[in-house]
C-alpha cells in the first residue's frame, strides 16, 4: 500500500500546474526552461527510448542511447503578445501534458518477430476487467482485430469504471493482465501489432 | 416525458426521453461511442428495466416514480489521477439538492459516493468513463435518485416522499436537481478543488466520528478522517493513519 500512495504522490507532482479559468487568455504561454528541464527529466525517468512532442509553441525530440542521452530541443518561434505572457506565465497543462502522457501510455517496441508491436498500459491503480459486464464476452481477445477508438477493457478505480479505448488500429498479440485482477499505473496490460 | 429544462446552461438541453430502458447508462455510452453528442446530453427514462449498480449489482426501480437518468459530460480538463472529483461533484449536486427539502435529518456522503438520509440510502450513482490513452474524452453520470416510491424490498433504502411525506412532480424535481449538478459541475470546471473536497469531507457520513470497521476479517475502532488524492478512505486507528481501497474496508456500526 505505501508503494501505490508513494508512486500516486510522486505523479501529482510530475504534472504541470492545472491551467485556471482565470488565467484570462485562450492564447498558448511560452514554455519555461525549468519546465522542459522538467518535461526532459520526466522523460528520462519514464524508459521510453524516443520521444518526440510537438504543439503549437514547441517542437521536442528526446532519445536516448545506449551509453548517452541526446536532448534536443529546439523551440518554434512564437511572437505571444506580452500581455500573454504577462497574464499567464505557466504553462498550460491541457495542451502540453496530454502530448507526453499519450506517447507514455503506449510504448513502441520490437518484438521477437521484428515487427513492431504496441503495449497499451495501464494510466491508473485499480482492477482490470476484459468485458463490460461479468457475464458478457471480452472487448479483446488475442488474434483479435482492434480500430482506433476501439474499447480493450475497463479499470475500476474507487466506483469509477472507465474504459479504455486503444489509440491505435492492430492486431491483439497478447493479454497481459487476468480479468478481475488489480493493476498498477503504468502496467502493461495488452500488446498490439499496429496495422 | 421529461421537458428539456428551463433554468441549466447546458445540462438537459439535448433531452433523450425512453419511455422504457434497459440501462440509461449503458444507452448514453453508445451514443459516446458513436461520438455525436454534445456535452450535457441527458439520457432519462421512466421505466429502467435492468439498471446497472455497482459491477454485476442492479439497481431496482419502481416505474414511474423515481429519478433514473445519466448525463454526458466531457471533463478532458481533467487529469486522471483527479478523477474522484467527477465521483464528489455528482453525489454532492444530489447533497444539495436534498438538503434544500425539509428532511427529518441531514444529507450525507457514504463513501465513495452514496447518499443518505437517516442511515438509508437515497441515490445510488455510477460513473462510467472513457479514455483515450491517459486523456478523459467522456464521463456518464448515472443517477438512481428515490423520489416518490414508498415500497423497497431492501430494508436500507428509502425514498424523498417517505422521508417528507409529500408527492413530488418529477420534472420539476428534475430541473432542482439539473441546476445543482451543474453548479457543481462548473466548479469543477473552474478547478475550484479545494472547495469541492472541502464540502465533500463536511458531508461526509461517519466523519469525525469513532465506529467500527472491518478489513480483511479483523474487526477493529476507528474514525475516518478524509480521503487522500485517489480517493482512498484514510482512517486513524489507534493513533495510526491507515488507508483504505474500497475493496479493503467494510462498515460495521
Amino acid at each position: 500500500m505505501s508503494k501505490t500512495s508513494a508512486k500516486s504522490t510522486a505523479k501529482k507532482e510530475s504534472k504541470p500546474p492545472r491551467s485556471s479559468s482565470d488565467s484570462g487568455s485562450t492564447n498558448q504561454p511560452e514554455m519555461k526552461t525549468s519546465e522542459i528541464r522538467d518535461l526532459i527529466d520526466f522523460i528520462s525517468k519514464s524508459g521510453l527510448n524516443e520521444v518526440n512532442i510537438e504543439t503549437k509553441e514547441l517542437k521536442l525530440s528526446v532519445k536516448r542511447e545506449p551509453d548517452q542521452k541526446v536532448f534536443k530541443s529546439s523551440p518554434v518561434p512564437v511572437v505571444a503578445p506580452a500581455a500573454t505572457i504577462a497574464a499567464a506565465p505557466v504553462i498550460s497543462s491541457v495542451a502540453s501534458a496530454p502530448a507526453v502522457q499519450a506517447a507514455k501510455s503506449e510504448r513502441v517496441t520490437e518484438a521477437a518477430s521484428g515487427k513492431k508491436t504496441i503495449e497499451i498500459k495501464s494510466p491508473m491503480i485499480g482492477t482490470f476487467y476484459r468485458s463490460g459486464t461479468p457475464d458478457s464476452p471480452p472487448f479483446v481477445s488475442v488474434g483479435d482485430k482492434v480500430s482506433k477508438g476501439q474499447p480493450v477493457c475497463i479499470i475500476e478505480a474507487m466506483k469509477l469504471f472507465n474504459e479504455i479505448e486503444s489509440e491505435v488500429s492492430g492486431t491483439i498479440v497478447k493479454v497481459m493482465i487476468e480479468n478481475s485482477t488489480p493493476v498498477e499505473y503504468d502496467q502493461v496490460l495488452f500488446v498490439v501489432e499496429p496495422d | 416525458m421529461y421537458k428539456i429544462p428551463a433554468n441549466t446552461l447546458f445540462l438537459g438541453k439535448n433531452l433523450i426521453f425512453m419511455p422504457e430502458c434497459h440501462s440509461t447508462n449503458d444507452l448514453a455510452l453508445k451514443l459516446c461511442q458513436r461520438g455525436e453528442v454534445s456535452e450535457g446530453t441527458l439520457v432519462i427514462t421512466q421505466h429502467q428495466i435492468a439498471g446497472k449498480g455497482q459491477r454485476g449489482n442492479a439497481w431496482e426501480t419502481e416505474p414511474g416514480m423515481n429519478l433514473t437518468f445519466s448525463l454526458i459530460v466531457k471533463p478532458s480538463f481533467l487529469n486522471v489521477s483527479d478523477q474522484f472529483y467527477l465521483s464528489m461533484i455528482t453525489s454532492l449536486g444530489v447533497h444539495d439538492f436534498l438538503s434544500r427539502k425539509s428532511l427529518p435529518a441531514e444529507v450525507r456522503i457514504k463513501w465513495p459516493n452514496d447518499v443518505m438520509v437517516n442511515e438509508k440510502k437515497i441515490c445510488g450513482i455510477l460513473i462510467e468513463n472513457q479514455l483515450q490513452g491517459i486523456q478523459l474524452q467522456t464521463s456518464v453520470l448515472g443517477i438512481g435518485l428515490n423520489i416518490n416510491q414508498q415500497h423497497f424490498n431492501h430494508p436500507t433504502a428509502t425514498s424523498l416522499s417517505q422521508l417528507d411525506q409529500c408527492t413530488h412532480d418529477l420534472q420539476t424535481e428534475l430541473e432542482n436537481l439539473l441546476s445543482c449538478l451543474e453548479a457543481r459541475y462548473l466548479q469543477l470546471r473552474q478547478a475550484n478543488m479545494e472547495l469541492i473536497k472541502m464540502d465533500y469531507l463536511s458531508s461526509l457520513y461517519w466523519r469525525l466520528e469513532k465506529h467500527w470497521f472491518t478489513s480483511q476479517g479483523n474487526d477493529f475502532e476507528g474514525t475516518i478522517l478524509g480521503i487522500d488524492t485517489a480517493g482512498r478512505l484514510q482512517v486513524e486507528v489507534e493513533g495510526n493513519l491507515q488507508i483504505f481501497d474500497l475493496k479493503e474496508i467494510a462498515y460495521l456500526r
